[in-house]
């Protein structure tokens, strides 16, 4: 399990890819997502660079913004990668929490810590094949 | 520049210290007991990450969790468990000086020469800390008073 990034969400992408280029982050990925109404910019700082271009991916900081106005700007969750997806998620079902977003893609999920922060988890290499009990799960708080 | 950690505030730590580290298996990288601030602080890493996490020259990436002694105080300052977001820099004058020239507004101006922060646009606050060890205090930041709230 290692760090990747923390998620910002932001009103107005351009504006921030600016504000945080001042700060002196620079952008190592962007995506468009428009079938998830979501564009996203991932940045880290000069020293952070080279692990953060390779496969590592981190850290960065990833400032995402809503197309459809969905999130409110802010830190929105911090974001770890783990070797065994289902493993963390069933750890987490076994001390009663709820997930989130459970992974039914096989490659993400989202669990709330105690007094609300969520905490995100990506799959390692390959995404898992998807599967029960996850793909028929639905959201927690 | 770089990366050094993501600060959440909790109220209850021993109940954050079971989730992040009994159930998600973080470890605990350092503890810090402050008496006149009335509060502790624990950074935390995750088990990858241990290499570079515990070591002080680098201590990075971590979580900081910010657990105040005083009822009255938790989460006083704000609705979100989210603080800041911290990062290293070689000189924190010249950051600042140059954060001043684009026309952002120092949050806390750097008067220890170790500290200074910042606020987004949108309002994240990001920390700066100074690459050890501390530079001199030095005008003009020794007389620059607070410029708005920080979240931590």
């Amino acid at each position: 399990m290692h760090y990747l990034h923390t998620t910002i969400f932001t009103s107005d992408p351009e504006k921030s890819r600016d504000f945080y280029a001042h700060l002196g982050l620079a952008p190592v990925r962007s995506l468009d997502m428009p079938a998830a109404s979501m564009s996203v910019d991932f940045m880290a700082a000069g020293r952070d660079e080279e692990t953060a271009r390779s496969t590592r991916f981190a850290p960065t900081i990833a400032v995402v913004h809503r197309t459809d106005g969905s999130a409110s700007p802010g830190v929105s969750h911090v974001c770890f990668r783990v070797e065994d997806l289902y493993a963390t998620c069933r750890r987490l079902m076994d001390k009663g929490l709820t997930l989130k977003m459970p992974p039914r893609d096989g490659f993400r999920a989202m669990v709330r810590a105690p007094e609300g922060a969520i905490i995100e988890f990506h799959q390692a290499g390959e995404r898992q094949v998807p599967q029960e009990p996850w793909i028929s799960m639905a959201d927690g708080t | 520049m770089e990366y050094l950690h993501t600060m959440i505030e909790v109220r209850d730590l021993q109940q954050s210290l079971d989730f992040y580290c009994g159930t998600l298996g973080m470890i605990e990288t350092r503890r810090m007991e402050y008496e006149e601030d009335r509060c502790t602080i624990v950074f935390l890493c995750a088990p990858g990450d241990l290499e570079t996490a515990q070591f002080d020259a680098r201590f990075a990436p971590n979580l900081e969790l910010y657990a105040y002694w005083d009822d009255e105080e938790r989460f006083e300052k704000s609705q979100t468990p989210w603080g800041h977001l911290g990062y290293r820099v070689d000189n924190i004058y010249e950051t600042c000086r140059q954060l001043m020239d684009a026309g952002i507004t120092i949050i806390r101006p750097p008067r220890d020469g170790f500290r200074a922060y910042v606020k987004t646009p949108e309002g994240v606050t990001v920390e700066f800390i100074q690459r050890r060890p501390a530079l001199t205090p030095a005008e003009p930041w020794i007389s620059m008073p607070d410029n708005g709230t920080i979240n931590d």
